[in-house]
């Protein structure tokens, strides 16, 4: 094995850990605030368009830490792991 | 990436005054493409300006009255002269997201430099306004303000909303990029792996395409061009405030 | 004459590189590029969570007293902000681990 196709290897292996801890946190976070705004929905029906865009908001922002993630996971892929 | 189209770049040097600077001309091309449509929106938006309310009066008056609204919750009554560079930006992001869902059209937020300028816009502006209403002094002591070595930790903070405020946005619309440009070749190679000749993938590609555009493109691109306009309305007015 | 000897060159010097044998600045590269990996992907864990505590509890807010919408959602914009920013680091050390390790 040369030098060329290690560093392809490693950079392959990087990039799958990298999204798939990734995705395992702002997951979990999402859910989370989907459980809660279904909770804050059924102890006050009136507020389903208030909680609807607050809850769009949250998750948008919990999903960010994912994204960073990503652009690693690609950077590694296609930069670094390129022919 | 240069043979799927996502980064085109040209390199201008000026030998004589020592300057050379890197650009992606496709990118510029659309940012005035996205310029020229919030022109046409205007015109289009200020004849219910007068007359009788219709519905151009009522996108104007949500689209406006929203932000003002939030505004003048979070600042007070000097939060109005505010509006008009958020609901600029809220725009000009909104439509730079939704003009690459179309097959021809690229986006300009998928490029990291347009996502740090307008972060980078936000940033001087709310601290530059800070610094004028609070004055230097009460301003530079706002670093030290919960306890006295917080001052790094602040600092750090300053720059890392500015680092996820521009990230947040290219890396949702970069993604959306990648899957449209990518989506393709995968089903393609997929299908001749298989054993399945190429034409049949066809179907296959455009309801992959649709469906990985509706999502991506448009839903993703109106939340994130929402959170981006509140988080610098946001930043605007935590900074000011005493 | 010049330009056929430069293609030449060109393609030989690619062929060299490809055999290069595994020594340590290779080692170093390869570690550089899987640290980056762990980084990020084992630092986007907490801040994920975090803010999901974060926009869940506000939602919660939001139905048992609507009138103070405005100043929950910014509270839970600011809470954003912080809890990011530990995953911002990541992001830097993931970055530099990236570009800067030759």
């Amino acid at each position: 094995m040369s030098a060329h196709e290690l560093i392809r290897v490693v950079a392959f292996a990087a990039s799958a850990i990298c999204m798939g801890l990734g995705a395992v946190g702002s997951a979990v976070g999402i859910g989370i605030i989907g459980g809660k705004d279904i909770r804050g929905s059924s102890i006050n029906p009136k507020q389903q368009g208030a909680l609807l865009k607050t809850m769009l908001i949250a998750m948008a922002i919990a999903s960010t830490t994912a994204i960073y993630a990503l652009l690693v996971a690609l950077l590694l892929l296609f930069l670094i792991g390129a022919v | 990436m240069n043979d799927v189209g996502l980064i085109a770049t040209k390199t201008l040097f000026i030998p004589e005054l020592n300057f050379k600077v890197t650009y992606n001309p496709q990118i510029l091309l659309f940012s005035w493409v996205v310029i020229l449509l919030i022109f046409g929106l205007g015109l289009f938006l200020i004849r219910a300006v007068k007359g009788a309310p219709s519905r151009r009066s009522a996108l104007l008056e949500t689209l406006y009255g929203s932000f003002s609204n939030m505004a003048t919750e979070a600042m007070g009554a000097d939060g109005r002269k505010f509006v008009p560079l958020v609901v600029t930006i809220f725009l000009f992001v909104l439509i730079s997201n939704w003009l690459g869902v179309v097959p021809g059209l690229q986006s300009p937020t998928k490029d990291l430099n347009t996502c740090l300028a307008l972060g980078f816009l936000v940033f001087v502006v709310a601290h530059t306004s800070a610094m004028r209403k609070k004055g230097l002094k009460s301003y530079l002591k706002g670093y030290f303000e919960p306890f006295f070595f917080f001052l790094p930790i602040n600092i750090v903070g300053e720059f890392g909303k500015l680092v996820s405020h521009s990230f947040r946005l290219f890396g949702n619309i970069f993604a959306g990029a990648i899957i449209f440009a990518l989506s393709g070749p995968v089903i393609i190679k997929t299908f001749n792996a298989i054993g399945l000749p190429t034409y049949s993938a066809s179907p296959f590609i455009l309801g992959a395409l649709l469906i990985s555009q509706a999502f991506f493109g448009l839903f993703v691109g109106t939340v994130q061009a929402l959170v981006f306009a509140l988080l610098a309305l946001t930043y605007i007015a935590i900074l000011r405030e005493a | 004459m010049d330009i056929a000897y430069a293609a030449e060159a060109a393609k030989t010097a690619v062929e060299v590189a490809k055999a290069l044998p595994i020594d340590g600045k290779v080692i170093i590269r390869a570690a550089a590029l899987l640290g980056a990996g762990i980084c990020m992907g084992a630092g986007a864990i907490g801040p994920g969570i975090g803010e999901g505590i974060v926009g869940g509890r506000a939602c919660e807010g939001i139905a048992r007293q609507p009138e103070l919408q405005g100043v929950l959602t910014r509270t839970m914009l600011i809470a954003d902000a912080i809890a990011e920013t530990t995953g911002i680091y990541a992001l830097v050390i993931a970055l530099l681990l990236i570009f800067v390790v030759s």
